[in-house]
């Protein structure tokens, strides 16, 4: 066995106080996994529509695919958006780990680029072409639906293998041409799995957002979708307790007790996610009893939202913890630029004005 | 150093290989921005004239717009950031740490510009016009200002100026080639936008609107292009010494790029007026594409230009293209590189670990540029060196090579490389013998 390397911290210091940097990764990565669990969720739901439009006859499932394939695309410019800042504020805390699992596993890792690009024309193509395109739809769709979960899959190769520094020496060592899967790895599937399921289970949201928006002009339809939409949260997150249990015991045993007591914000965090998702199934379980379900239906939001938001947390502890041995950040050498950051929130707070007055004038030629 | 392990890529090597995903890039980055000028202007001119042939013209054009700007152009923008992680850890590294905020800036211009892309696109005709126009001043405007801010950062790797000293951010940004470069790239900006135009007006059937928009369209080019050489001037005037001494034939190949850069530039010129001139509504497909690739020429002779002139930095006068941050090469020819980098099989030099050894030391100090067998090939470059001279060599590379860093190893390590170079050298030449001997 080759000893462990992990490269040296850049001297140049960090401009900014850790606490700030690790604020804006956290915020800004929930985004984009709302995003991202849009465009990936929603791929596949659209996909599955398809064929049980196809098979059922029921034309819901055409209304809704096609609703989908409007929205997917530009839900795809934000997911692409809002995955700069998370991937940003990861190089300046783990840059060092980050870019060496990166070169680990190179090609694979350049590749996103490639199926993001593939799975992006797709959806446009499934936008643009939607009626002409007919029989093949459910190819153009669930290819790419297939490229994101790809990109999911790889994703979830680097986060782990750059948590892993033990690995890497040896692999480097045998080949330095960066052909390199994290497939060793125990927590690779069940983790993967995780992130997949629960992409499923927020497009069903979407699905039920959908049907909200047109409880009025399309009663019918409403309906229909805020029931199928219910059941695309339901089934993957019951699924989830089985696969988030299983994620869990194959953690490593210490990065595991963080959450059962080691770690005060990771046993809390924990605890508020298991039971946000708990809860969430059971309000969404009861809204199908209901003829007015859009009040529980807003309480499962919320619901899901903190849980999402606690997941992230925990997600962070693990990270801490898995790589405690190797790296905390308390020793990244910080020198506030504070002008520049003061510069960088006027001129967010500006951009964020700028898009809501064009997102009025936009909603306000829709209606009209 | 900051002792990344360094990735092998056969035949292209990293510094190819950042140049060709980042010239696909600003080709169309460029594009994104003055061709956002031209959609706001084109459709003013629609309304103006009151012309709803031209008006359709810019709706069509920026469907295409948004297809490529908003796909190709904003993935292949990650992509470069992919590359240069993986090429260039080090250097990355140092760029985001130092210019945090700069990207963050940028990222909220790119985020205010695809919201402005995406509702300027969908809400064609359903806005008053000029709502819709301020639409797509705002995405000008912050596309333009997000090269505003890249600009500097790119600008910083060949003229960081005084921030070596200051370590200060708006040292760093603000740097000398900083304005002759945002000048140079907004005109490529409008050349493009002009060329991409010529590009969707040439499949319109109606010939007198093709004359029109064509015609139309060569004025966003030609002055652009006509004023490019002067602020290049003023780039190449604001470069280090050593940079412009390359750029002037230190460097064969790079003087022969530069050139050909800019006997494409002036061909484009001619081409573009060509068009105008003589055959504005005849001006079939294939010729609009012509057009585009030679731009492409263009664009990537002067991005490779401008990243070899670099040499033999990375981030000038701060760290060497391998990685080596200047003044640390004392202390590594003391220790050797091998166990400062760590990421080598063995910690000693010996007969039994030499070329092994040597691979390692290959892999650290001389992958960032060179590849066996493929570009910048270092066995076409020292193919008469016996092992002597190979080994004298790389401990002067400063010295007899010019533009090279310093090798940032001990004696054993430049042995110990010079005998691996050796061995490949004979494991090429047996495996050709083989072959010719029929064996």
């Amino acid at each position: 066995m080759l000893e462990t390397i992990v490269p040296q911290i850049d001297p140049i210091a960090v401009p900014a106080p850790i606490w700030l940097i690790k604020f804006l990764l956290t915020f800004t990565f929930v985004l984009h996994l709302l995003a991202m669990n849009f465009v990936l969720g929603g791929g596949v739901i659209a996909a599955v529509s398809e064929i049980r439009g196809r098979r059922s006859g029921i034309q819901h499932h055409f209304d809704l695919s096609r609703r989908l394939s409007k929205g997917l695309p530009i839900g795809m410019a934000f997911t692409i958006n809002l995955g700069v800042p998370p991937l940003l504020f990861l190089q300046v805390m783990y840059g060092h780990l980050f870019y060496t699992s990166s070169i680990i596993m190179a090609w694979p890792w350049l590749s996103v680029i490639f199926f993001v690009i593939l799975a992006y024309y797709g959806y446009y193509l499934y936008n643009f072409r939607f009626e002409k395109l007919s029989g093949t739809r459910f190819w153009v769709i669930g290819g790419s639906a297939l490229f994101l979960t790809i990109v999911a899959f790889l994703y979830t190769n680097n986060m782990t293998l750059m948590l892993t520094p033990a690995t890497w020496k040896e692999v480097y060592v045998g080949s330095a041409s960066g052909a390199f899967l994290n497939l060793g790895e125990l927590t690779l599937v069940p983790r993967f799995l995780h992130f997949f399921i629960a992409a499923l289970a927020v497009g069903g949201l979407v699905v039920i957002l959908y049907g909200l928006a047109k409880q009025k002009t399309e009663p019918e339809f409403s309906k229909w979708a805020i029931k199928y939409g219910t059941w695309w949260f339901l089934i993957p997150t019951f699924t989830q307790f089985v696969v988030g249990l299983i994620f869990l015991i194959t953690l490593p045993r210490d990065v595991m007790l963080l959450l059962m007591g080691g770690s005060i914000t990771g046993t809390v965090f924990f605890l508020i996610a298991i039971f946000g998702a708990i809860a969430s199934v059971m309000i969404f379980l009861m809204s199908l009893q209901r003829d007015e379900p859009k009040p529980l239906l807003y309480a499962g939001f919320a619901v899901v939202l903190v849980t999402i938001i606690s997941m992230v947390l925990v997600r962070d502890v693990v990270r801490s913890g898995y790589i405690a041995d190797y790296f905390t950040l308390d020793q990244l050498p910080v020198e506030p630029q504070t002008g520049i950051i003061l510069l960088f929130f006027l001129l967010f707070i500006g951009g964020l004005g700028l898009v809501g007055w064009m997102l009025q004038k936009a909603t306000e030629a829709a209606k009209a | 150093m900051l002792n990344f392990p360094v990735w092998e890529i056969p035949y292209l090597g990293g510094g190819m290989l950042i140049a060709i995903v980042a010239t696909i890039h600003v080709f169309i980055a460029h594009f994104a921005i003055g061709g956002g000028l031209f959609l706001v202007m084109t459709e003013r001119k629609a309304y103006k004239e009151k012309d709803d042939r031209i008006l359709d013209y810019v709706q069509r054009h920026s469907r295409f717009f948004l297809l490529l700007t908003l796909v190709l152009g904003a993935m292949t923008g990650v992509g470069i950031w992919f590359t240069i992680g993986l090429v260039s850890p080090a250097a990355t590294s140092s760029l985001i740490n130092i210019f945090v905020w700069g990207w963050a800036i940028e990222w909220v211009f790119f985020f205010v510009e695809i919201a402005a892309i995406i509702i300027y696109y969908y809400t064609w005709r359903k806005l008053q016009p000029k709502v819709h126009l301020a639409i797509g001043w705002i995405y000008f405007i912050s596309a333009w200002m997000s090269l505003f801010v890249i600009n500097g950062i790119v600008a910083f790797m060949l003229t960081p100026g005084a921030w070596v000293e200051t370590r200060s951010f708006l040292d760093g940004f603000f740097n000398p080639t900083y304005w002759p470069a945002l000048v140079s790239r907004t005109l490529v900006c409008f050349a493009l936008a002009g060329i991409y135009a010529i590009l969707t007006a040439s499949v319109f059937k109606d010939k007198e609107l093709r004359g029109t928009m064509v015609r139309y369209a060569a004025k966003w080019s030609l002055p652009s292009l006509f004023l490019l050489p002067l602020s290049l001037y003023w780039y190449y005037a604001a470069l280090p010494d050593v940079a412009q001494e390359i750029l002037t034939g230190g460097l064969p190949f790079i003087y022969d790029t530069a050139i050909i850069s800019v006997v494409a530039g002036g061909t484009l010129f001619l081409l573009v007026l060509m068009a105008a001139w003589l055959f504005p509504s005849r001006v079939p497909v294939a010729y609009s594409i012509l057009l585009l690739l030679v731009g492409f020429t263009v664009m990537f002779s002067a991005e490779r230009v401008r990243e070899a002139i670099r040499k033999p930095y990375v981030l000038y006068d701060y760290m060497y293209t391998h990685s080596v941050l200047k003044g640390e090469e004392e202390n590594l020819r003391a220790e050797g590189i091998l166990k400062a980098w760590g990421w080598g099989m063995y910690d000693e030099i010996n007969d039994e670990t030499m070329i092994r050894s040597g691979k390692d030391v290959f892999r650290a100090q001389c992958m960032a540029c060179h590849t066996i067998g493929g570009y910048n090939d270092v066995m076409k470059l020292t193919e008469d060196f016996t092992v002597d001279d190979l080994e004298i060599i790389v401990l002067e590379l400063d010295q007899f090579r010019g533009y090279m860093p310093p090798f940032a190893g001990s004696f054993d390590e430049a042995r110990a490389v010079a005998e691996y170079l050796m061995h490949v050298k004979e494991e090429r030449f047996e495996d050709l013998t083989t072959i010719r001997s029929g064996r």
